[in-house]
């Protein structure tokens, strides 16, 4: 995987909002931050992330940030194309002075509309971003606007 | 094609493995630990086994006090008033004195209960302090909550579940004596379930049976 990352066809960077819906009660929407790169291959392009998502709790003092790294598919050429990405999360959470960490399963599933010229591509995406730690799942609604580049 | 895949699918299966072991941060983050819907109940009985004891707390239709709306706990029939807020749970306080055959309401508020979300090394604190005066003489009241939410345990049927330590300090102040009363009272809270164990002074209480909507 490492390979395609070095010598990746595409890298770009994402960043949007996320809003919980599933679980999560106690969060405002937060902000996410992500950059990618993806090879073209067949059938279906490979990518990787790294994602950072932070959120504020509706108690002042509460917040929770997100980092993950992550792997998928999706369909680059495509005007509108799936995307799907899996990976690992570390979740903190913090309410001063009390702190708290993990690692979760984060996985998205989304389409992304890319609209291109020449090598640079733009795309708004709509994303279901779910994390479990294979006892209680929770999710959120991402809209997100790339950037990506053809290298 | 086949070779191309495979790193792929050796770095998602180690990633599920890995996050297979996690410390069950998504439950701690995305449960509820508090759910006071009215009709939701629960049951507990005294551990000792010389003067066994049943505790039922049930929670009441919402009510409006001091313009806030709070949900009527009952516990074996007397009530307390809890309001929902964005920090937390906050108890409504009455402290009267007794004068002359009339009693007179020294303080009235809402108090912090517990903060949320609960997150394990937290420390919280919240008082009420008021005063009136009774003929002629000034009677001063203070309501005091210290809590620390202690790190979670890991508990075969709720899952993780954390205990909070609450010192509650009540003192009336009157001109010729000083009335104090000091409650230590630790609680553990569940996902989805609430308070799932507490001790008290009448001793230790476990929940044997509970409906949450």
């Amino acid at each position: 995987m490492l390979c395609y990352v070095l010598f990746c066809l595409t890298a770009g960077i994402e960043g949007g909002v996320h809003q919980p819906i599933i679980g999560f009660n106690d969060l405002h929407p937060g902000v996410a931050f992500c950059i990618h790169a993806e090879t073209a291959t067949r059938p279906a392009d490979l990518q990787a992330e790294l994602l950072a998502v932070f959120h504020e709790g509706l108690n002042r003092g509460y917040s929770v940030a997100l980092y993950g790294i992550r792997f998928g598919i999706t369909k680059n050429r495509w005007l509108i194309a799936p995307d799907i990405r899996l990976g690992i999360d570390y979740l903190g959470r913090e309410l001063d002075p009390g702190r708290e960490s993990g690692l979760a399963f984060g996985y998205a599933a989304g389409i992304r509309f890319a609209i291109r010229r020449e090598l640079l591509m733009i795309y708004p995406a709509l994303f279901y971003e779910g994390v479990t730690d294979f006892k209680t799942h929770a999710g959120f609604l991402g809209i997100r606007l790339g950037v990506a580049h053809e290298i | 094609m086949k070779s191309d895949l495979r790193p792929v699918i050796r770095l998602l299966a180690a990633a599920l493995l890995i996050a297979g072991c996690s410390n069950h941060i998504i439950q701690r983050a995305a449960d509820d630990f508090l759910p006071l819907e009215p009709g939701n109940w629960w049951r507990y009985h005294s551990a000792s086994s010389y003067e066994p004891q049943t505790v039922y707390r049930e929670v009441e239709p919402a009510e409006t006090l001091l313009n806030v709306e709070c949900f009527p706990v009952t516990t074996s029939g007397i009530p307390a008033y809890y309001a929902i807020g964005d920090a937390g749970i906050r108890e409504y306080i009455k402290i009267v004195y007794a004068f002359a055959g009339t009693e007179y309401t020294v303080l009235e508020g809402f108090v912090l209960r517990l903060e949320t979300p609960l997150v394990a090394g937290n420390r919280f604190a919240d008082s009420l302090v008021d005063s009136i005066s009774v003929a002629g003489a000034w009677i001063k009241a203070r309501y005091m909550v210290n809590g620390l939410v202690s790190d979670y345990e890991s508990h075969d049927i709720y899952g993780s579940t954390y205990p909070v330590h609450l010192s509650i300090q009540e003192t009336v102040i009157a001109p010729d004596s000083t009335f104090t009363l000091d409650r230590s009272i630790t609680e553990h809270y569940a996902p989805d379930i609430g308070l799932v164990q507490f001790e008290n002074q009448q001793g230790t209480f476990h929940l044997s049976d509970y409906f949450v909507q």
